[in-house]
């Protein structure tokens, strides 16, 4: 039943998917015949060493990055055949990007950069504004800051108004790659915060990372080595501050040579 | 030095499209400004070598041989300024020229004998058929008339003098400096002896003796034949023509010195969009470069030598453009040489000039090299750093323009307008270019309008009253006559309007007498009005300089040996007699001549056809008419040359424009494309897609192009009437008929708009090919 249930959920789907470059007369795959599932409502972590193929695996399963071959199923339909034009309005609708150098707009301010994904979708502007005031809020963001431009804010506030861009369209799902990676321990916690809440709230997300404690932030962590998945451990069950959760991923991660 | 060499390839081969455009720009300037250096350089000296090697008298008087005399002669040979004198013998006569360029054209002609032997004023044949033609029906025609004209050697002239038929067969063509072109009014042809004592004998008392004097090196000609018109005076000669070789010079060098003119302002236009784009694309590179300056400046390089490697590849491409837009310019030459030496009645062959070659290298390598070096300056100022951080003056002064949330419109659009309010520099460098190049376009759209929509402003600026049909009448009831031809068919408007010889004071002039000046469609008065009485007279520009009288300041007629004191009530241009006429009315006119004017001007209906009424005026009037012209035709057939070279002109503004507005759109999207590169992968990741930025993108260039293109346009509304001014002023039309109609400037301007964005979204394209993936992979 409970196989059923999350057969039933599943949001995004990969099947022998295969990414490779080619440099000069030489070929390297970096993701090579891999199946994976996601699943709606899960905060899926990947993880594996520097050059395992996370991010590739993350950019191809948003449809940012083409495979060399195989499927990405979105609820059912096969991205992958979309054309550059199509997959833009697949990502605008369905997914949320937020990036480790967060790449938010500089000569906008955080409102404008929130604004220019939040109006791409339609709707009523003021509507829209008033839900980028709320994520604001939300992420701890006040007026004063949201006002400001890039250049003028910490990395911290930065990636929380980068996540608030990524968010304001109600995305199915939110890919970030290695969110924390450019920020100190005190932004990291907060930026971690807002995923946490964002995914009690019912966001399915995916993370990209090889930082342990954003690891324990997820439901579910798979690991990744020479581009096919080698393990994965499902957290959902403990709660976050749980310890046995901690001592779960620690096993893991020895298991898994990391 | 080697290091700066190897830092300067580098630049280049980063900047190398960029820097090719430039180069681009370079050779159009650098081909247009030697066109101009080549004839500003080597045609007028060409004419004075002509004129010398045909040894061309400064000054001709023409007297009626039967007030010639020996005492004359030498009153005249012995002027402190006269170093030679040759009387050559002609009979004048005013004559219609048929199947002139396929109508019938008249003018004042002198026929000389061609086996008169002459010293001054020879002539070189261009092309002759010897001996076999030669015989009593030859004629030698100049090279104005034949190819003007459009008579071969071989083929058939006719001259309709006094109501009689006069046909020769073409023996030759030769080159001649004696007489201008067609503006002047007066010709000159050749006939062998004995057809030409046949025409003499046919014309009794019109054998005329034409002056032919050189005077001194430096004498100012004009006053010498001042001289020469009082000696005559004295001893009884009427002056019947007069000219002086400049006067024959600026008539034949009218077309060719507008046109270096043009040529020259053209090329200032391009260079100045040259300096503009070197300017901006080496001060968005040093932006763009703004790290590697830092890097450079910490390994050692000194700010001046890496401005020394910045600017050397902008100076040596501007150096070697320059040389082959230079070079190219030559293959170009020799049709536009032909045009102008079918206008100016000589032939000159082109010569590389080795002086127009350097100036135009000279000045576009220099003015690059000056003003890359200026817009490079900024490096001496940069911490290196500070410049390896990126940071620079007024970096944290940006502002959050166009804000989202306030600006009313879609998404797209308040992107747009952001993008547009991203870079002063860019919009300063677009606006400067596309309002410079929208003088050109203003300028060809008012030619457009002026010369081919409405050719009668064009053609009433530079010709005298113009009517569709010219009556010469032998009837003595004038005004019977005149009543019936303005009731034939297609018939709208009847004048009795005259062009006679007469003197006014001691000056000979053109006069043009009219029944009613009201009643003529061309107004050529610009200051004062037209008489209206018979004690009234108008002068034109010259002849009012000559003789020191304005408005208001009395006038001596003096026609048949009888005068008549006028009081000067206008103004009056004409640029075919370089202002050296008179206007009077028809009642003013009787007062010194009992001769009734013998010609009828006919305008007709819309749509009516000259040569159909012609034909019906000669059934009605049989041999009343003594001559009918249709000078519709004429004026057509001059209006047909005037509208192939505005065609031309509004060709090569559009095609240079086009190239121009090609070229720097490249190199500014090219610049924003590398500058914003990264927020182009952030928006496509956002879920922008390829075509909403190609559309904001190229958008963002709009707001700029319209307000340059429209600014520029309507702001033709105060200069061109200035330029036109001036350059009709040149050659003697101090009022003109251009108007400068708004729509058509708006409409040329609008057409510049959709070629600008047409050539923006060409170049923006690239944008669709950057992937939102490659933010990652960068």
């Amino acid at each position: 039943m409970e196989n059923t249930e999350k057969k039933n959920s599943v949001v995004l789907s990969a099947r022998h998917l295969k990414k490779s470059f080619r440099g000069g007369d030489v070929e390297q795959t970096i993701i090579n015949d891999l199946d994976v599932d996601i699943y709606k409502g899960d905060f899926t972590v990947i993880m594996g060493s520097s050059g395992a193929g996370k991010s590739t695996l993350l950019y191809a399963l948003s449809g940012m990055d083409k495979p060399t071959s195989g499927t990405v199923t979105f609820c059912g339909e096969d991205i992958t055949s979309y054309n550059a034009d199509r997959l833009a309005v697949f990502r605008r609708k369905h997914c949320g990007f937020v990036f480790q150098q967060i790449y938010l707009l500089d000569k906008m301010s955080l409102m404008d950069n929130a604004l220019t994904a939040g109006l791409l979708v339609g709707g009523k502007k003021k509507e829209i504004i008033r839900r980028a005031e709320a994520l604001f809020a939300k992420v701890n963001l006040p007026e004063v800051t949201w006002r400001k431009l890039p250049s003028q804010i910490s990395g911290g506030e930065a990636q929380r108004a980068g996540i608030v861009r990524a968010v304001i369209n109600r995305p199915e799902v939110l890919f970030a790659d290695e969110p924390t990676g450019a920020l100190n321990s005190n932004n990291s916690d907060a930026v971690l915060d807002v995923f946490t809440e964002l995914n009690r709230d019912g966001q399915s997300i995916i993370m990209v990372t090889h930082d342990k404690k954003s690891a324990l932030r997820g439901s579910r962590v798979i690991y990744l080595r020479d581009g096919k998945i080698v393990g994965e451990c499902d957290l959902g069950k403990y709660t976050p501050d749980n310890a046995e959760r901690t001592e779960m991923l620690n096993t893991f991660l020895t298991e898994m040579n990391w | 030095m080697k290091k700066i060499a190897h830092l300067s390839h580098y630049f280049f081969r980063k900047d190398k499209k960029q820097i090719l455009s430039f180069g681009f720009i370079i050779l159009i300037t650098s081909l247009i400004l030697n066109l101009a250096t080549v004839l500003a350089l080597r045609i007028d000296p060409a004419y004075d070598r002509q004129s010398e090697e045909l040894h061309s008298a400064d000054i001709d008087m023409v007297i009626p041989a039967m007030t010639d005399s020996a005492a004359l002669s030498n009153a005249v040979a012995s002027h402190v300024s006269v170093t030679q004198l040759e009387k050559q013998r002609a009979i004048l006569q005013k004559a219609v020229m048929k199947d002139f360029r396929g109508t019938d054209f008249e003018l004042s002609i002198m026929f000389y004998n061609w086996d008169d032997s002459r010293a001054i004023h020879r002539l070189s044949c261009v092309e002759c058929i010897e001996k076999a033609l030669s015989g009593e029906n030859a004629i030698y025609l100049p090279l104005y008339i034949a190819e003007f004209g459009e008579y071969a050697l071989g083929e058939k002239i006719t001259f309709s003098v006094d109501g009689r038929d006069f046909t020769y067969t073409v023996a030759g063509v030769v080159q001649e400096m004696q007489y201008g072109n067609a503006s002047a009014e007066i010709m000159g042809v050749f006939l062998p002896d004995a057809p030409y004592r046949q025409l003499a004998e046919d014309f009794p008392g019109s054998e005329v003796v034409n002056y032919a004097v050189r005077t001194v090196k430096g004498a100012d000609n004009q006053t010498v034949l001042a001289d020469l018109r009082k000696t005559a005076e004295e001893h009884h000669a009427a002056v019947l023509s007069a000219l002086t070789g400049e006067a024959k010079k600026q008539s034949r060098m009218m077309v060719t010195n507008l046109l270096t003119m043009i040529l020259a302002a053209f090329a200032v236009i391009v260079l100045l969009v040259s300096i503009f784009l070197c300017q901006f694309r080496i001060k968005t590179s040093v932006a763009e470069e703004m790290a590697q300056m830092g890097v450079l400046q910490s390994l050692g390089f000194t700010s001046g030598g890496i401005i020394k490697a910045i600017v050397l590849p902008y100076t040596v491409t501007a150096l070697l453009f320059s040389v082959i837009g230079a070079a190219g310019s030559y293959a170009l030459l020799p049709s536009l040489v032909n045009v102008l030496a079918l206008q100016a009645g000589f032939r000159f062959e082109v010569a590389f000039s080795a002086a127009a070659l350097i100036l135009t290298v000279a000045l576009l390598t220099a003015v690059t090299l000056i003003f890359t070096r200026l817009a490079a300056g900024k490096i001496h100022h940069l911490q290196p750093i500070a410049a390896i951080r990126g940071i620079t003056e007024g970096k944290g002064m940006r502002k959050n323009r166009f804000a989202i949330a306030r600006t009313p419109g879609g998404v797209n659009c308040v992107l747009t307008l952001k993008q547009m309010a991203a870079s002063a520099q860019r919009n300063v460098l677009l606006f400067a270019v596309l309002f410079v190049m929208t003088i050109l376009i203003a300028f060809s759209g008012s030619l457009f309008y002026n010369v081919i929509m409405q050719p009668d402003h064009f053609m009433n600026t530079l010709s005298d009253e113009s009517p569709d049909v010219i009556l010469q009448v032998s009837s003595s009831d004038i005004s019977g006559m005149k009543q019936t031809v303005g009731h034939l068919n297609g018939a709208e408007k009847v004048l009795s309007y005259s062009v006679l010889q007469v003197q006014v004071e001691k000056e000979n002039a053109a006069a043009f007498v009219c029944e009613d000046f009201s009643k003529a469609q061309n107004d050529g008065c610009y200051e004062g009005r037209y008489p209206a009485s018979d004690r009234e007279i108008a002068i034109g520009s010259t002849l009012a300089e000559r003789l020191g009288s304005g408005i208001g300041d009395t006038a001596a007629v003096t026609y048949g040996g009888k005068s008549h004191s006028y009081r000067v009530v206008g103004l009056v241009q004409s640029v075919n007699n370089r202002g050296e006429i008179c206007e009077l009315t028809e009642e003013g006119f009787c007062v010194i001549s009992e001769d009734k004017i013998r010609s009828l001007y006919v305008y007709l209906n819309n749509g009516a056809d000259a040569d159909v009424f012609i034909e019906n005026a000669k059934a009605v009037f049989g041999e009343s008419i003594v001559s009918a012209v249709n000078a519709a035709k004429k004026q057509s057939e001059a209006q047909s040359m005037y509208t192939a070279i505005v065609n031309i002109v509004i060709i090569a503004v559009f095609v240079v424009t086009i190239l121009i507005v090609l070229l720097i759109l490249y190199v500014i999207i090219r610049s924003m494309i590398t500058q914003r590169r990264q927020e182009f992968g952030i928006c496509k990741a956002i879920g922008y897609s390829g075509r909403q930025l190609v559309a904001q993108t190229a958008g963002s260039l709009m707001p700029v192009t319209i307000a340059a293109a429209l600014s520029s346009a309507l702001l033709g509304l105060v200069w061109l009437p200035a330029v036109y001014n001036v350059i009709f002023g040149m050659i003697g039309a101090m009022k003109n008929h251009m108007e400068q109609p708004v729509g058509i400037l708006l409409l040329f301007a609008a057409a510049e708009i959709v070629v600008t964005l047409l050539i923006s979204v060409f170049w923006v394209r690239p944008i669709k090919k950057i992937e939102a993936y490659s933010l990652i992979k960068e």
